[in-house]
């Protein structure tokens, strides 16, 4: 899966000033977007611990850019997570065909036969 | 045999095999036989016969890898994970190369209608599909079925640390490839 983001614009100009300025700081402190976007998945799968929470707020706080990022996360799960996914490559409508709903019954029926034997 | 179509549905959704998910079934019907009595009619009968699968897929998983892996993510770099989607989005000290809300507004808009609902799961089903195996694995066992990542990691048979690493890297290359598939708000 490539990640060609090309007919993507950049960042708006005073983001990439402020980045520019304040870059290598911001990366030192674990401050940056990157570190942000890292956070951001983090905490829909464990605590984030009290350092975790106070970049991430600190972040949220004075970075425009990044502040939609939790919110889009959690629409990506929800979307995902709230309505059946369509079927995949396999085709729409999935269904057993009739040899496989044979074969289920038969077993069915021999874990059951075995079941009236032990009573 | 009335829910056997929707728990087929559902297996081959998380499997991708129809055979694979064909003996899924068998083996949630044959365990749901035997459970009988543990159902005591709270549940819709459905909603328990995919708890059922849910440990099923798990177990197949687990099979599959029999022998869970210590390995870090760096050692499983060239195994079938995809590329680190960072390295594409972020320059080199750590600052967003592309503005990532630029296509992502049916993302952050409240309240979604039907229609875009539509829209949003069709492109999330086409951007799964394009996810490595075991990402893909990783991603629906945790955001669809919301297992812990303790099972999840088990399941993809890597360590908890690493499933957390590899699910961060999931939904980084959902949401780029969301963001290029830009759903108009």
């Amino acid at each position: 899966m490539s990640c060609n983001h090309s007919s993507s614009p950049k960042p708006p100009l005073s983001y990439r000033i402020a980045h520019f300025l304040m870059g290598p700081f911001m990366k030192m402190a674990g401050l940056s977007c990157r570190h942000f976007a890292e956070l951001c998945s983090n905490e829909m799968d464990r605590p984030l611990s009290r350092g975790e929470r106070f970049r991430y707020r600190f972040h949220a706080m004075m970075c425009r850019l990044c502040r939609p990022l939790p919110l889009q996360f959690a629409k990506l799960g929800e979307a995902v997570s709230c309505c059946p996914m369509p079927a995949p490559t396999i085709g729409e409508g999935v269904t057993l065909d009739e040899a496989a709903r044979d074969r289920i019954l038969r077993s069915l029926e021999l874990v059951s036969e075995k079941d009236d034997q032990t009573k | 045999m009335q829910e056997s179509d929707k728990l087929f549905a559902y297996a081959v959704t998380r499997v991708g095999d129809r055979h694979t998910a064909e003996d899924l079934v068998q083996d949630v019907v044959i365990a749901a036989w035997e459970k009988r009595s543990g159902f005591d009619g709270r549940s819709m009968l459905g909603t328990w016969l995919i708890g059922i699968m849910k440990f099923k897929i798990l177990d197949h998983y687990r099979a599959k890898k029999r022998n869970p892996t210590s390995m870090a993510v760096e050692m499983i770099e060239d195994e079938d994970w995809g590329s680190d989607p960072f390295n594409q989005l972020f320059d080199g000290q750590g600052a967003w190369k592309i503005d990532p809300n630029y296509g992502m507004e049916a993302f952050t808009e409240t309240p979604v209608d039907d229609a875009k609902r539509h829209d949003i799961l069709r492109a999330v089903r086409a951007c799964m599909d394009g996810l490595p195996e075991r990402l893909r694995l990783l991603f629906s066992l945790r955001e669809l079925d919301q297992l812990p990542v303790s099972d999840v990691a088990a399941a993809a048979g890597v360590t908890a640390g690493s499933a957390a690493v590899l699910l961060t890297r999931a939904r980084h290359q959902l949401r780029a490839c969301l963001q290029r598939q830009h759903i108009a708000p």
